[in-house]
């Protein structure tokens, strides 16, 4: 079987090979029929890049240890759905997810566009398939899922943290946004080297976009979460560098989905598209070099490689190439427009871009001084949290503000008159929200925080405003929204980054925290709860010693919680935190049990005011997404309109 | 539609902008709150607050949150070549993260007081993800 794996994935190799070059040949000297060989063998790259992941999969779920992959990552008591996702455990099956996905995406991609596009995919197959070609290369040369060894008994196992449902599903929601960038990227490309600058090749890829950057922000969203409830130490999101290696090509695609329709609407931002398409692209790779090469400190250890090096080469080749097609295409990417106030839509969504840029920026900042204090000061220095958070607030509340402004300001210009006119709703909420906060302390000492609530208040009475004009004049809020899922689809998204902020600023800037040691019967009284360390009790499972601590809570809310520590039989340790949801307020009750000393215990005892809004923001970001990715009838002929028009 | 004119007045404003953001972000990183990482060879002569990586070596004694604190040995992880690697005592105060054994790869932050390195923040490295049984 492996030798049918390794068979399949060095004939990708050659099929991907054979794309770049006859199809490249092809573009540049108009033969059409070598194009279509080239399409084709980018369709059968496909074929025989999930021939070599049917025999991964299914070495994986038989337990084959004869495969070194398959004993180095899974154990002969793992639940087939754990050993199933050791496929992208490991960098060997992570690498062929990567080539999967891509060409997976690459053949849909140039198959539905193939007769509206013909001139633009005759680019798009050989950039495709170049990317594709650096990953069989990996695969058959340098880091191989189908090594075999003598087999063994059984094969190591999975640490206990990680054998949870959303570790089976966050890496491939994470791969899915991060492959998924490439094919806005293929044609980005491919409109400079055909010379069809056009936004043709913007409204062919702007469902791709959307996807990609949909699983990159659920993927995100299920590791946070699963981090809140799975590692124990009460927080979502540690600014690491592995983390920040998928939030960087997030936000660059999030600037990018804003600056399309700019270009769509008004001819302008062509080369703002380029560059931003490019980053988010070369951002997804770099991201990869980050978690591979180990040049970067991250908590999450993932196995040292020198694919790290080709990753690098990759990135610094792809980069150049970006950059060289861009300068030679500047003439063709000049707008023909200008901006014409800086009170306009089309400015709103320019400042909107640079805040994302800047703020991506700034992360990819804090990621690489590090190496760059190492490189050029000889020591290495690691930037923290407060950098981060300094950044976040600092970038991060503007765009809060712009995301109310942008989707009701006037295309061209407006007056500030007028402005004022159209936000009276949305301004007068959010004055009185924010008076109302400071009145009754709801804010505290905190000022991002009050800011961002008040900010919030503002986005949400504009998206209220808009779907309250609409349905009027509709009489369905249903028909509104199926009339333009994009728009609406994009309020939904709107609303659920305004729950995100609410969720962020609530459980951070209004979060309180008590250590304590207490002794059966002991109580401890946090943020007007008081939790009452009722009993221990200690009981074994089949792998595991696990003690359990018992505490009721009274005053604010009522109840009882469990907390405690699981001791693996192979030495590891697990806290299980206790975690009780008041769902009226959003508000977590969250205990470590730290350490036991006899019948007592030390306690962390953290109340998270609205943190439960973050992961309902994940699941309205996930419904506005598909809201706005859904086919639509009369997009589509607009799309066709609109092709017939470039083309001509 | 009002056709554009190339203007030297935009890009000397977007130069600028960029330059002034690279030099805040220049500042606040080296001046604010940025920290120096060593390994356990590098420690020598370093005072003041730092952050310190490596493998916990046993035995594992002491009591994270007693006056003495949890004592262990940080070895280098990756000590140079032909080197012996370095280690050096650990006093750590404060919570035990999850996963925290022998063996394991750690990040500290503190200071170095008389040759130990006493150490209030400390992360456990996720293992890589499928680990051996055995480690």
């Amino acid at each position: 079987m492996a030798d049918l794996g390794r068979a399949a994935l060095v004939v990708s190799l050659g099929l991907a090979v054979y794309a770049l070059v006859a199809g490249s040949y092809a573009a540049i000297y108009k033969r059409r029929r070598l194009a279509d060989s080239a399409r084709n063998a980018l369709l059968a790259c496909f074929g025989s890049t999930a021939v070599a992941a049917i025999v991964l999969a299914s070495a994986l779920a038989r337990h084959d240890f004869s495969f070194t992959y398959v004993a180095a990552h899974t154990s002969r008591d793992l639940p087939t759905m754990y050993a199933l996702s050791a496929f992208w455990g490991g960098q060997e099956g992570s690498l062929l997810l990567w080539l999967l996905v891509l060409t997976g995406y690459g053949a849909l991609a140039v198959a539905v566009n193939r007769r509206l596009l013909r001139d633009l995919i005759a680019w798009v197959v050989p950039v495709i398939a170049g990317i594709a070609t650096f990953f069989a290369f990996l695969l058959v040369a340098v880091s191989s899922p189908f090594m075999t060894q003598p087999r063994v008994v059984d094969g190591a196992g999975l640490t206990p943290s990680l054998q949870n449902p959303y570790m089976v599903a966050h890496p491939p929601m994470l791969y899915l946004g991060y492959v998924g960038l490439s094919i806005p990227f293929a044609f980005a490309a491919g409109a400079m080297l055909s010379g069809r600058t056009d936004e043709r090749w913007i409204v062919a890829t702007r469902r791709w976009t959307l996807a990609a950057w949909m699983f990159l922000g659920v993927g995100q969203l299920l590791g946070s979460h699963w981090a809140y409830v799975e590692v124990g130490w009460g927080g979502y999101y540690a600014w690491d560098p592995v983390e920040n290696a998928a939030l960087m090509p997030w936000l660059a695609a999030t600037a990018f989905l804003h600056s399309v329709m700019v270009q769509e609407k008004k001819g302008m931002l062509k080369i703002w598209n380029m560059v931003l398409v490019a980053l988010a692209f070369e951002l997804s790779i770099l991201g990869t070099f980050f978690t591979r090469s180990g040049v970067v400190n991250s908590i999450h250890s993932f196995a040292k490689s020198s694919i790290g090096a080709w990753f690098l080469f990759f990135v610094v080749l792809t980069t150049l190439f970006s950059v060289a097609l861009i300068l030679w295409r500047l003439p063709l990417l000049r707008a023909k427009t200008k901006l014409e106030s800086p009170l306009s839509r089309e400015a709103t969504f320019l400042y909107n871009n640079l805040l994302l840029v800047a703020l991506c920026l700034t992360i990819l900042w804090g990621v690489i001084f590090p190496i760059l204090t190492d490189l050029f000061l000889g020591q290495s220095r690691t930037i923290g949290r407060p950098y981060f958070d300094f950044f976040l607030r600092a970038f991060g509340l503007p765009l809060l503000l712009l995301m109310g402004i942008g989707p009701l300001i006037a295309w061209r210009r407006t007056s500030v008159r007028a402005l004022v006119k159209t936000l009276r709703w949305p301004i007068g909420v959010a004055l009185a929200a924010g008076v109302l906060l400071v009145v009754v302390g709801g804010a505290g000492t905190s000022r991002p925080g009050l800011i961002a609530y008040t900010f919030s208040a503002f986005v949400l009475t504009t998206i209220v405003v808009e779907l309250v004009r609409g349905t009027r004049a509709t009489g369905s809020l249903f028909e509104l929204i199926g009339r333009n899922r994009r728009r609406y689809g994009g309020y939904m998204v709107h609303a659920s980054i305004v729950l995100l902020a609410i969720g962020i600023a609530g459980s951070s800037s209004y979060a309180s925290e008590v250590d304590r040691k207490l002794s059966p019967g002991q109580s401890i009284t946090v943020a007007g709860n008081t939790f009452t360390y009722r009993k221990l009790e200690v009981s074994k499972s089949v792998n595991a010693n696990e003690t359990r601590a018992v505490l009721a809570i009274s005053g604010r809310t009522n109840g009882t919680l469990k907390t405690g520590i699981n001791n693996y039989f192979n030495g590891d340790t697990s806290r299980e935190v206790g975690i009780h949801t008041n769902w009226l307020r959003a508000e977590d009750l969250y205990v470590i049990f730290d350490q036991r000393d006899g019948n007592a215990v030390f306690f962390k005892v953290l109340v998270k005011p609205l943190v439960n809004l973050i992961w309902f923001a994940g699941i309205v970001f996930l419904f506005g997404s598909l809201v706005a990715l859904w086919p639509d009838a009369r997009e589509q002929k607009r799309l066709i309109a609109r092709l017939a028009l470039a083309k001509a | 539609m009002a056709r554009s004119t190339r203007s030297p007045a935009r890009l000397v404003v977007a130069l600028a902008v960029a330059a002034l953001l690279a030099v805040f972000l220049l500042y606040t990183a080296v001046a604010g709150s940025s920290t120096p990482s060593f390994q356990p060879s590098e420690l020598a002569g370093q005072t003041g607050t730092m952050s310190l990586t490596g493998k916990v070596l046993g035995p594992i004694s002491g009591d994270a949150h007693a006056a003495g604190g949890l004592r262990f040995t940080l070895r280098d992880i990756n000590p140079k070549a032909g080197t012996k690697p370095a280690t050096v005592p650990i006093v750590y105060h404060g919570s035990v993260p999850d996963m925290f054994k022998a063996g394991r790869d750690i990040n500290a932050t503190g200071k170095l007081e008389n040759g130990a390195f006493v150490a209030n923040a400390m992360t456990t490295k996720c293992p890589s993800k499928y680990t051996d049984k055995k480690a």
